[in-house]
């Protein structure tokens, strides 16, 4: 009986020990099975979060040059400046190094750095400089992180053409939206592992994938060009107190836009700080009635139909009634017996609406709608509008739109429309579609853009006999828009303002579009002066601003005076 | 029984009867030790040696990757200044206002000189694409050849007539022509 008591005593004792380490096992067994099964990836994220490094690198954005490689729009860095306050000895000193710096109150750069938080950002868009210079320092806990920003190197030049670029690196408007995807290139990330104080373990996991970068641009732009017509519409603007304007200037051979200016504009890099209707491009977007310098149009339809021959008379009553609507010349008088190229000269309302109206609906549409106009021209810039253009069959066309559309009045064009149409003229009667990208490039090749034609418009005689009647017309009518020494095709326009209910008393749209030399353009140029105050007239305030602007193009594009040219051969 | 086997016991372990051969098995069993003991030593060795190389040459590599990686980047952040410092020096409005500074004023007149025999430029700056209802129109490629050919020779004819003028000019010294007149 002694003898069995301690066994059993024993036996008791090491059930009750086994029990234990039992139980011990079971709540280990447990607690694996929680750290490793249920909340395995928790606790791996946890790690990894500890240990483990990531971060996107962001790419640089193509360069924007112009035509002759002078940059337009260009990546810069500025940096974040960021703090992980438990990592960092000395915050007085911290703060005492970095308030000047940062143009920060040292109190506001101390209290962050004490919040005891992990992370906090003690200052973003820092210059490049500054960046630098704190980097340099190599202070423990402060994190330097370069960011790429954009910047037009020309200010506000060309900001309708290039448009802006957004904090995440997405381009809105222009070049920069149209060709997003080419310029803005493809992020790279970085992946690796790092020990307790931060630093990077390099014989631990390390990934890196290079960002791609965006591909550049050089632009058909010609930045002087730009410069130049920017400076003449300002000062046509001021001039005539006008409240906005348009002045685009195009190669016709090519469809290549020079320079694209409208007024008022805005500076991209300050994109956030303007109002959002300066980001829309008016020779792209903006819809106006075109006026007379539309009769280009419908002459160039009446002469290749063969309607009319430049030489062709008709009598002018001063009035003509289409659809049931009298329409009369913008002087109210008959002008008697006057030929086709006078009708152009004179700007005659009831000699277009002759034309037209000799042509027939069918005609007479066939050839508008051939010139491109209630359509996109299809031209590299974002936001392009179609105008508006009514056509027998559509509810909304009249009787009477036959008359008013022949000198511009009842639809509604773009200037890039008006441009692209007259250019065809000047360009033997072929359209070319309008571009503003020359070539793309990248680290290996150079992917020049080829001009492309639209469509034939009307025969190359119908264009020369057009253009040899728009160089009589300036010759005649328009001696403000005239330069010694050079002929010049073109012809003006002044369009009356629609407002509900008619058209506004006193607004206009004063235009000119001329092109030199005429025999082979080089150029092309639209001037529309918006709502003049001090004349109406597009012969007295935009031919002026066109000679201005033509005058300094022959010297800029080295083209001799005619006599010069016919000497030389 | 017990005494027997303790003696026999005794006996072994004293290594009476069998002592050179267990010693002989010893010896022989210490040598393939050795050896084995050896060249698996030199093995670890050997394998150790060439884990810490690689992976001293991993960390020196892995430390050069990413210090070239920083130089890149820092380098890519130099290109994006310069390039900002040549486009703030070529922006117009300055280039205008330095000019104006230095006394320069925009062309009033301009005047050109007609120079006979000059050659043509060329009139195709590139090769021109029309597109017809998807047809394509290119320019005809022999027709561009031939052109070019033209221009070509037209330029050729107009070096020759510059490089025999240089030629003259070169071949006679100033002062030699008087010289020849001279009596």
């Amino acid at each position: 009986m002694s003898a069995e008591e301690p066994e059993g005593k024993s036996l008791r004792r090491i059930t009750f020990l086994s029990a234990v380490l039992f139980a011990f096992m079971l709540i280990n067994v447990g607690q694996l099975f929680r750290w490793q099964v249920l909340e395995y990836d928790y606790l791996l994220g946890l790690a990894k979060a500890e240990h483990d490094w990531y971060m996107e690198i962001a790419p640089l954005r193509g360069t924007i040059r112009d035509r002759n490689g002078h940059i337009l729009a260009l990546d810069i860095f500025e940096f974040e400046i960021t703090a992980a306050p438990p990592m960092i000895a000395n915050p007085e000193e911290a703060a005492d190094r970095l308030a000047p710096l940062l143009s920060r109150p040292r109190d506001e750069i101390l209290a962050l750095l004490n919040s005891g938080q992990p992370h906090v950002r003690l200052a973003r868009r820092v210059p490049q400089q500054i960046g630098e210079t704190i980097e340099s320092w190599g202070l423990r806990g402060i994190g330097v992180e370069p960011r790429p920003k954009r910047m037009c190197a020309e200010n506000n030049l060309a900001a309708h053409v290039l448009g802006f670029v957004n904090e995440t690196n997405n381009g809105y408007y222009g070049v920069e939206g149209y060709y997003n995807q080419i310029l803005k290139g493809q992020a790279g990330e970085g992946q690796g592992e790092r020990d307790p104080a931060g630093n990077y373990i390099p014989i631990g996991f390390y990934r890196l994938a290079p960002p791609q970068n965006g591909r550049d641009l050089i632009l058909t732009i010609d930045r002087t060009i730009q410069y130049m017509v920017e400076e003449e519409l300002e000062k046509a603007i001021a001039r005539y107190g006008a409240e906005s304007g348009t002045i685009i200037v195009m190669e016709p051979q090519t469809g290549s836009i020079l320079a694209m200016a409208s007024y008022p504009s805005y500076d991209p890099d300050r994109f956030a700080d303007t109002p959002a209707e300066l980001f829309v491009n008016p020779s792209v977007s903006a819809h106006y009635e075109p006026g007379s310098v539309f009769k280009i149009i419908t002459m160039a339809a009446g002469l290749d139909a063969g309607v009319v021959t430049p030489q062709s008379t008709f009598y002018d009553s001063g009035s003509i009634e289409v659809g049931g609507r009298t329409i009369m010349n913008w002087d109210r008088l008959g002008h008697g017996l006057v030929t086709m190229t006078d009708v152009l000269a004179q700007s005659l309302n009831v000699g277009a609406a002759y034309v037209s109206t000799t042509m027939g609906r069918e005609r007479f549409y066939t050839y508008v709608r051939r010139f491109g106009f209630g359509r996109i021209t299809e031209v590299d810039l974002a936001s392009e509008g179609p105008g508006r253009l009514r056509l027998p069959g559509d509810g909304e066309w009249h009787e009477s739109d036959l008359g008013t559309n022949s000198f511009g009045q009842g639809l509604a064009v773009t200037p890039l429309q008006m441009i692209s149409a007259v250019a065809a003229v000047a360009n033997d009667g072929l359209m070319m579609k309008p571009h503003v990208l020359e070539k793309i490039v990248d680290d290996q090749h150079v992917s020049p853009i080829q001009p492309v034609a639209v469509r034939r418009v009307v025969s190359p005689q119908t264009a020369e006999q057009l253009t040899s009647m728009l160089v009589e017309a300036v010759q005649k009518e328009t001696d403000l828009a005239a330069v010694p020494g050079y002929k010049i095709a073109g012809k003006t326009g002044t369009a009356q303002v629609p407002i509900p209910g008619g058209y506004h008393p006193s607004w206009t749209i004063a235009s000119f579009i001329g092109y030199a030399p005429p025999e082979d353009p080089a150029f092309i140029v639209l001037v529309n002066i918006d709502k003049p105050v001090v004349e109406p007239w597009g012969s007295k305030v935009a031919a002026p601003v066109f000679k201005a602007v033509a005058e300094q193009l022959f010297v800029l594009l080295g083209i001799p005076p005619d006599e010069a040219r016919t000497i030389g051969g | 029984m017990i005494t027997s086997r303790s003696s026999s016991l005794f006996h072994r372990l004293r290594g009476d009867s069998a002592e050179g051969s267990i010693e002989k098995g010893v010896g022989s069993l210490d040598a393939s030790t050795a050896i084995g003991s050896l060249l698996i030593l030199i093995l670890v060795s050997l394998l150790g040696w060439l884990y810490l190389t690689q992976a001293s040459q991993v960390t020196t590599t892995g430390y050069r990757i990413y210090e070239l990686e920083r130089e890149r980047a820092r380098l890519q952040r130099e290109n994006a200044k310069l390039m900002l410092e040549i486009a703030e020096l070529e922006r117009l409005e300055d280039v205008e206002a330095r000019a104006r500074q230095l006394g320069f004023v925009p062309p009033q007149q301009v005047e050109y000189l007609v120079v006979t025999d000059y050659p043509p430029d060329h009139p195709l700056s590139g090769q021109l694409v029309a597109t017809f209802g998807g047809e394509n129109l290119a320019l005809n490629s022999s027709q561009q050849k031939t052109e070019n050919e033209a221009v070509g020779a037209a330029l050729a004819v107009w070096w020759e007539k510059l490089i025999s003028q240089f030629n003259i000019w070169i071949t006679v010294q100033p002062g030699s022509a008087m010289a020849e007149g001279t009596p």
